[in-house]
């Protein structure tokens, strides 16, 4: 004979399995786009010395090359985005989200080389995000 | 009296329903054609030509060229021509794209991550449509 106790014991574990299996979930997400910046910029770019040839050789290609009336410009960039999301919902019958919270950080590295009309490197400007991202 | 793990049933239930309801996914994606390595060891600046190099590679992906014409034509779709065959196309662009996606799916917890890296070559030429410079990267090998 099943007593009481056994059946609310039974009771509680369906009620918690139900609570667990439908009602709350978390996911984390991660997205890398590009190749990081391979060099120290700082190290490797001498104003008014430093040819495309050069940064060609150290940095490879650029993702993007703007043409402008007095040199082109090298653009490069890497992208990283790191999500996470907790939510308590009901996914079947209602379908309805009671709670969520959702944080979404994207940061990129980018590098940006100024070339004057004989292809030596006019300025630059370098700027490191994706040191700020956090894990959650 | 509590008998000892009379929890023990409820514990391998969870444990087995996790198990059943988990899932790992793993996508692929490429994009573009290959990039020959053999064939960028042949590049000679000054000497190798950019029909040489159209040979080699076919036609590029992108180019830029050194006056807004091109971006008009672009822009406007005035040509359907392959605008590599004007005489101001001087810079020859190559990429070959992979992705490679994987996730674990649990019942209260979801990880996915996503890569995308390229192979990423660029030809700069010169006034007689021979190679003045190149860069190449083989973002690709950062996959695992």
């Amino acid at each position: 004979m099943v007593s009481i106790r056994e059946r609310m014991s039974c009771t509680k574990a369906l009620l918690f399995l139900t609570l667990l299996t439908f009602l709350w979930g978390c996911s984390i997400g991660r997205v890398y786009i590009g190749s990081e910046i391979r060099q120290d910029p700082k190290e490797k770019i001498k104003i008014g010395s430093t040819t495309k040839s050069e940064i060609l050789e150290v940095f490879g290609p650029p993702d993007r090359i703007q043409k402008q009336y007095d040199g082109d410009i090298f653009v490069y960039t890497y992208l990283r985005k790191n999500s996470s999301k907790f939510a308590i919902e009901e996914p079947y019958l209602t379908n309805l989200t009671l709670f969520q919270y959702t944080r979404i950080q994207q940061k990129k590295d980018g590098l940006v080389i100024l070339f004057d009309k004989d292809g030596v490197v006019k300025n630059y400007g370098f700027q490191k995000g994706t040191p700020e991202l956090t894990t959650f | 009296m509590k008998r000892p793990f009379h929890h023990t049933p409820l514990v391998i239930g969870v444990l087995s329903l996790a198990l059943l309801l988990t899932g790992c996914v793993v996508g692929r994606y490429y994009e573009g054609p290959q990039i020959s390595g053999e064939k960028i060891r042949e590049i000679k600046p000054g000497v190798t030509t950019k029909e040489e190099i159209i040979r080699w590679f076919g036609p590029p992906q992108n180019y830029i060229s050194p006056t807004v014409f091109n971006e008009i034509l672009r822009e406007l779709d005035v040509t359907r021509e392959p605008l590599t065959h004007y005489p101001f196309a001087n810079i020859l662009s190559y990429q070959y794209n992979r992705g490679n996606i994987r996730a674990i799916v649990l019942v209260l917890f979801n990880f996915v991550e996503a890569k995308v890296k390229s192979d990423h070559l660029v030809i700069f030429l010169d006034e007689n449509d021979r190679v003045k410079y190149y860069g190449f990267h083989k973002g690709t090998d950062e996959l695992h």
